[in-house]
């Protein structure tokens, strides 16, 4: 199955746009010390309390690395209980939803420090023995902006390609199958998915190289924007209910996700204007898709969310596709299902018909 | 089941994790080596 050309025209225009974007941060600091003559390169901190973080930041630092070690947990979990309160699943948490939202919160939790911390601890010392806290002379902003471009454009690109590449989606699929929206939906994806994030790797390596300070208020910020544009309470309501912060809502729709740009990535149609799984890929920052046109903003929710090919398959097919399959006839996980389910410009047909297989093969 | 079909998928699928792990980290690590070598001189 071929890409469409004009999309691959276009994620190949927008992939040379981000290697500009990447490069940014360090041009700002290329022509900051060349325009203060400093050399800060030349005596490196060694020592996390020797970044010169801002005054607020210092403060709020305790905050943030408790955050990052039990904190985040405990908010998705006060945030589900208040959703589950609110009975904003309805009746759509059937036993299937349940064990994948569930496997899917926990499962990567106890098994994904492990191999992050091999490639952290073992390979990275392996293959770079000498880069180690390197870059660790960079500035609080400097190295802010640099993690943060780095870290969240390249979620931008691994989830667009997701989406955009048929055979990336059923990687993918987990994360939108969910007919319903809440805090659950944040690590709800496929195991495979999780482990080969690139974005955490990139991090990881920079953290390596002496950005670890600065990765720390990165990382918290961004779990922090994720999760509640995931969360089925829609903080950004007011934003645009009352018209003296509509100059806010305004900023903050096209710099950040919100519940409504993200729920509108979530909705199971486009058809009526306010969905749009088609686009709205960014997780922290919005800013990605109004930079490549894949955004659309509404102000307005979607009435229901999820894949309308869905066939609410087992937990186990949901989580670990394609290592197990799901035995739902016409799946998109089962062995001989579609690539692309829902969607029907996009069907293998050679999946669906396998005759057509061998006839391609025969006429080769 | 897993089927040679499914590792092609999973091998192509590493190969864009890779990919789009290496093109930032190239940019921005050497670019901030880069940065020292040009004003070092």
């Amino acid at each position: 199955m071929s890409l469409d050309h004009s999309l691959a025209k276009k994620i190949t225009r927008d992939a040379l746009i981000s290697l500009c974007l990447y490069a940014l941060p360090v041009f700002a600091l290329i022509f900051y010390y060349a325009f203060t003559g400093e050399r800060p390169w030349e005596n490196p901190v060694k020592d996390y309390a020797q970044v010169s973080a801002p005054a607020f930041l210092k403060f709020l630092e305790p905050v943030f690395r408790n955050l990052k070690s039990w904190g985040l947990i405990a908010i998705a979990l006060g945030l589900g209980v208040l959703e589950f309160v609110a009975g904003l699943y309805d009746n759509k948490w059937t036993p299937t939803e349940r064990k994948i939202d569930i496997v899917c919160f926990l499962v990567p939790k106890l098994l994904l420090p492990s191999i992050t911390g091999f490639f952290s601890l073992k390979l990275l010392p392996l293959v770079l023995p000498d880069a180690a806290n390197t870059f660790s002379w960079v500035p609080f902003w400097g190295g802010f902006f640099v993690i943060a471009v780095a870290d969240d454009l390249t979620q931008y690109w691994y989830h667009r390609l997701h989406h955009q590449l048929p055979f990336l989606w059923r990687f993918h699929r987990t994360h939108h199958s969910a007919p319903y929206m809440g805090m659950a939906m944040n690590s709800r994806q496929n195991f495979i998915y999780t482990v080969f994030f690139s974005q955490i790797y990139l991090t990881a390596t920079l953290v390596y190289l002496g950005l670890g300070y600065q990765a720390l208020f990165v990382t918290v910020l961004k779990s922090l924007i994720t999760l509640s544009a995931h969360s089925s309470i829609p903080w950004d309501k007011p934003f645009y209910k009352y018209r003296i912060l509509h100059p806010i809502a305004w900023v903050l729709e096209r710099l950040i996700s919100t519940p409504a740009t993200h729920h509108a990535h979530h909705a199971d149609t486009a058809d009526d204007g306010i969905g749009y799984y088609k686009g709205n890929f960014g997780n922290m920052f919005f800013l990605w898709d109004v930079i490549f046109k894949t955004g659309i903003i509404t102000r307005q929710y979607p009435t229901s969310y999820g894949i309308k090919f869905y066939k609410e398959e087992e937990w186990y097919a949901q989580f670990l596709w394609p290592i197990f399959k799901s035995k739902k006839e016409g799946s998109e996980l089962s062995a001989n299902g579609p690539e692309v389910g829902d969607d029907p410009a996009l069907v293998d047909e050679t999946q669906l018909k396998p005759e057509l297989a061998t006839a391609k093969l025969t006429t080769a | 089941m897993i089927t040679s079909k499914d590792i092609q998928i999973l091998l192509k699928k590493i190969g864009v994790s890779i990919l789009v792990f290496a093109v930032p980290l190239t940019i921005i690590g050497g670019g901030i080596f880069l940065l020292t070598l040009f004003l070092n001189h």
